[in-house]
This record gives structure tokens, sequence and C-alpha cells, in this order.
């Protein structure tokens, strides 16, 4: 094993390295696409094809005529939907949203970041959320007391505060845990927007730190729908008490990964990925070793 | 009246913080608006006092890191280095090596060349030894291993303590486990290692996200060229010390 450690440039060094069989990437949709136009560059043929088409591609590799073409695995980014239903077991479900956002300060490409809430049960979802961010200490990440540490880093801090800016100007009301934050380092408060749209910025684009976007629905057909509205599809959350409800929303979701009356549960077991934009392979579980196989 | 009691609402809650100060956009709308009373809220945010637990740094963090090329720390050929920051205090942590396009090259030569000598030709068993035994050495460091990610990404002690390195471990374990038995994981067919593997991966969780990819590899006969993400880069670095 090796490790090349540096920024944007090296990762480009890396990918353009043509002794390379597989390139695994996990990272933003924005680069992501960029590794995908570089390797189908190289393989002279277009996007689609060169990308979808890998599996086979590889067998042509003996040929010395070809560059190689490595196979390649993209998981990029995300913007789950957590769906909360009128009969789900609503304290569970408060937790669930809170670990499934305000988790590693939002920094998980499968945060759920849409939370969706059945009108029936709008205001009380949002009376408990409200009180319940006002009990998450955020600080030094060193105490073990602290359940919301720093942002990583300068620019995503700027990014987040972008966003939540432009959620705020589209009309989206703010409420952010009234805590004191320590005056040095990169800090941002949980939060969460509500009144959101579909159409707001903050409900398509990836925020990538502790906000979280509220919306509502009426009926199942109607989460899904909204839930499906998005160019990602990496993870989403169900809650419901209802057994057959979640085996019929979780078949309509197109999610890689979707969660039932739980969130961000990882197993090596389980494979994980995405959908759409959230890029393509699988990592973990037997899915997860094809990836690094040539099956003959 | 009223604006008496506006006026006096935000005054109560910053002499409670009279300390601290409260970081907000800078925009015309205040991010905290002055709420009714009738609105029935929990306002922990300073009340809600713990003494503080802070965890113990264990670990000795090098003032700067080199690559990790053929079993070997070696100097960059670029000769950059940049620096890591702890987000929590903005205070330098190290300096960190930037590799340029030459040492990339010299580290998939390496790579290529452990594969086509030893690690494909290696029998599964063999490898899987080899990740059971990182995936210990992994469980005796967790904790500095913990307090380091912590301090590299600015993620709570406790997530990175009982979610990152348990699954770190596990993901080892797991894969260890099927280094021999990949003939089962495709029945009937016959899987081969594919060569070199080039990884980048993200900042956020950097340790676990190097497993999920390095293990699967590893343990399928491929070797690895891994590029860490730029802001947390030295957990890597110290996981290339296990497998030294």
């Amino acid at each position: 094993m090796n490790i090349v450690t540096g920024a944007g440039e090296t990762g480009a060094a890396l990918v353009n390295h043509p002794d390379l069989d597989k390139i695994a990437f996990t990272g933003s949709t924005e680069v992501g696409k960029a590794i995908a136009r570089a390797i189908a560059g190289r393989a002279g043929s277009p996007l689609p094809a060169a990308t979808l088409d890998i599996a086979n591609r590889q067998r042509a590799r003996s040929d010395a005529l070809y560059p190689k073409i490595p196979k390649l695995t993209l998981e990029l980014g995300g913007k789950a939907a957590n769906i909360i239903f009128e009969d789900a077991p609503l304290d569970q479900a408060i937790e669930g949203i809170i670990s499934g956002i305000y988790f590693n300060q939002g920094h998980v490409c499968c945060a759920g970041s849409r939370l969706f809430v059945q009108e029936g049960i709008y205001g009380k979802v949002i009376r408990k959320l409200r009180d319940r961010i006002q009990t998450l200490r955020v600080g030094n990440p060193l105490d073990k007391n602290t359940d919301i540490g720093a942002i990583n880093s300068k620019p995503q801090l700027e990014k987040i505060k972008t966003l939540v800016q432009s959620g705020v100007d589209e009309g989206a009301e703010l409420e952010q845990t009234r805590c004191a934050l320590p005056s040095k380092g990169y800090w941002f408060p949980p939060s969460f927007l509500t009144g959101v749209t579909m159409s707001h910025r903050v409900a398509q684009e990836e925020i990538f730190g502790p906000v979280l976007s509220v919306m509502t629905f009426r009926t199942p057909e109607e989460a899904i729908e909204r839930a499906n509205n998005t160019p990602f599809g990496l993870s989403a959350g169900v809650w419901t008490d209802k057994g057959s409800k979640i085996f019929k929303i979780v078949n309509k979701l197109r999610a890689g990964v979707v969660w039932a009356n739980t969130y961000n549960k990882f197993d090596p077991t389980s494979p994980f990925g995405g959908y759409k934009e959230s890029g393509f392979g699988r990592e973990g579980g037997v899915q997860g070793l094809a990836a690094y196989c040539r099956v003959e | 009246m009223k604006k008496a009691a506006k006026a006096k609402a935000p005054k109560a809650r910053s002499a409670t913080s009279a300390k601290v100060e409260l970081v907000s956009s800078p925009t015309a709308k205040p991010l905290h608006p002055v709420v009714p009373q009738k609105d029935r809220r929990l306002t922990f945010g300073d009340k809600w006092d713990y003494a503080p637990a802070p965890e113990s740094v264990p670990v000795k963090i090098a003032p700067r890191y080199d690559l990790f090329i053929d079993g070997k720390f070696t100097a960059p050929k670029s000769g950059a280095y940049f620096p890591t920051v702890n987000p929590a205090t903005e205070g330098q942590l190290s300096e960190i090596a930037q590799a340029g396009p030459q040492d990339v090259d010299l580290a998939v030569k390496s790579a290529r060349r452990a594969y086509d000598k030893v690690w494909s030709k290696m029998p599964g068993s063999e490898r899987g030894k080899y990740l059971y035994r990182i995936a210990r050495i992994i469980q005796e460091k967790s904790r500095e291993l913990a307090v380091l990610e912590t301090m590299d990404g600015g993620k709570p002690i406790k997530e990175s303590r009982d979610v990152d390195l348990p699954l770190v471990a596990a993901h080892f374990f797991y894969h260890a486990g099927w280094a021999d038995k990949l003939k089962y994981a495709f029945p009937g067919r016959t899987p081969r290692p594919l060569g070199v593997a080039g990884q980048i991966i993200p900042w956020n969780f950097p340790l676990l996200m190097a497993a999920w990819k390095i293990a699967p590899a590893l343990a399928c006969g491929n070797t690895v060229v891994l590029k860490p993400a730029e802001t947390p880069s030295s957990t890597a670095i110290h996981l290339s010390h296990i497998f030294q």
C-alpha cells in the first residue's frame, strides 16, 4: 500500500496515471464527473458508454493497442429524504432525524438533509425538533460531552453560510440552537429551515453541514415523488409503524440505501452506493468485492 | 411598552454568555429572532452546563509527514509541504507532503511491483492473515486514532471513538474473512484481482473511507495507491505506520 498526500492536483495526477487498473473515488459530484470525463477521454469514446460499460471493456484491456481503461466506481454526493408518516413513533423518529442530519456536523454524504413530514403531525414534529436541537452541545470536539464538533474547514463553513443565507433569502424560516460558539475555529450551530419548497437551493443542493430542510407532504405518493425529485439518489429514510408501507415506499425510492425506522446505520456486510448523480458501484458486502475483482 | 420589552430580551440572553463571542453571518436580518414569551421553548443554551470532560491526547504528532511509498516514508520529489489545521482551534497540527506527478508515478510503479511480485501471487489465506493483523492493530490503537481523527477533522470524540473506529476495524475483519473465500462470493466463477487500484477519499470520514476502500482491494489481491483528502491527511499516514 502506498499513500500520496496532497490536494486536487495530486488526485488529478493519480487519476491520469496510465498504469492503473481501478479507480475508486468518494467525494463531490463535481469532481466525480471530472474523473469520469478524464477516464472517458482516455478510452477515446463518449462518456456514457465508457463509464457504464467498463466491466466489458476491461476484457479488451490485454490488447496493447488500447490504453488501460481502469474499472471505475464513484460514490458522490447526496440529498437524502427522511420521510415521516403520521403513524411513526415520533420520539424515536426525532432522534433519527437528529442523528441523520447532525451526525458528524452533517458532513455525511448520506445525511438525511431533507425532512418530509406528513401534514397532520407537522406542528408536533417541529415543536419537538425545536426543543431537541436546543439540547445539542456544540464545542470542543475532544470533550466527551460534545454532540456537534467543528466544521471541517473554512471554505466549507463559508459554503454552509452561503447556502443557509440563500434559504433565508428565498423565504425559508431559520431555527438554530441558541448556544454560545467558541471564538476560534470553524463553527456552525445545528439549524433547520422550515417553509422550504422544492425549488429552493437548500432543497436541491447538497449543503454538507448541520442544516436540515423541512418540507411537508399529504399522501405516500406525494412523498415518493418529492423524495425522488433530486439529482442525487444515495440514501433515504422512512419512519412508519406499518411494515407494508415501508416495503411499498422503499421499492419506489430511487436511492441506494434506504433505512426504515432508523438512520445512518452502517455495516461492512451491507453494500453502500448511489443512484443517479450519487455515483455507481457499491462498497461493502459481496457487491463491494465485485468492484475489486475481474470475475471470469 | 412593546419596544422596551423587545430591547430587554436580547440583553438578558447575552448576560449568560458574557465571555463568548457569537458567530453569526453578516446579514440585516438577525439569525436569532427575538421570541415572544408565549412560544414555549427550551432555552438550555449556556445554562445546560456540564463539567468539561476532554479526552487526553495520547499521540505525538510529528511536525512533518512524508509520503508512504514502497513501505518507506519518503520526502516528496516536489519538495512541497502544506499545513494541516485543527478546525476547532485553527492551530496548525503538522505539515504534510504535497505529492507531485513524479511522486504519484513512483507510488504507482511501486504498487505495480508489489502486485506482480508478491501480493497477486499470495494465496488468499495469507492475505487474510495480513488483514486480520491490520484489523487487530487498529483495535489496539483505536484510542489514539480516534483522538487524531477528532483533532484533524473536528468531529466529536464520541463519534470517532464509538462509530468510526469500530467500523474501520470491522471492515478489515470482514474483508479479511473474504480473502480466502472469494470463490464462494461468486459461485461457479473465478474471481481474479484487477491490479493496481488508485483510490481517492473524502475528508468527512478519513479513516473509515480509507478502510472501505483499502480492505476490499487488498482482500481481492489488488495493491493500492491511496490519496487522502487534503484537510485531514494525518490519520491515513498513521494508518500506514500500522501497515508498515
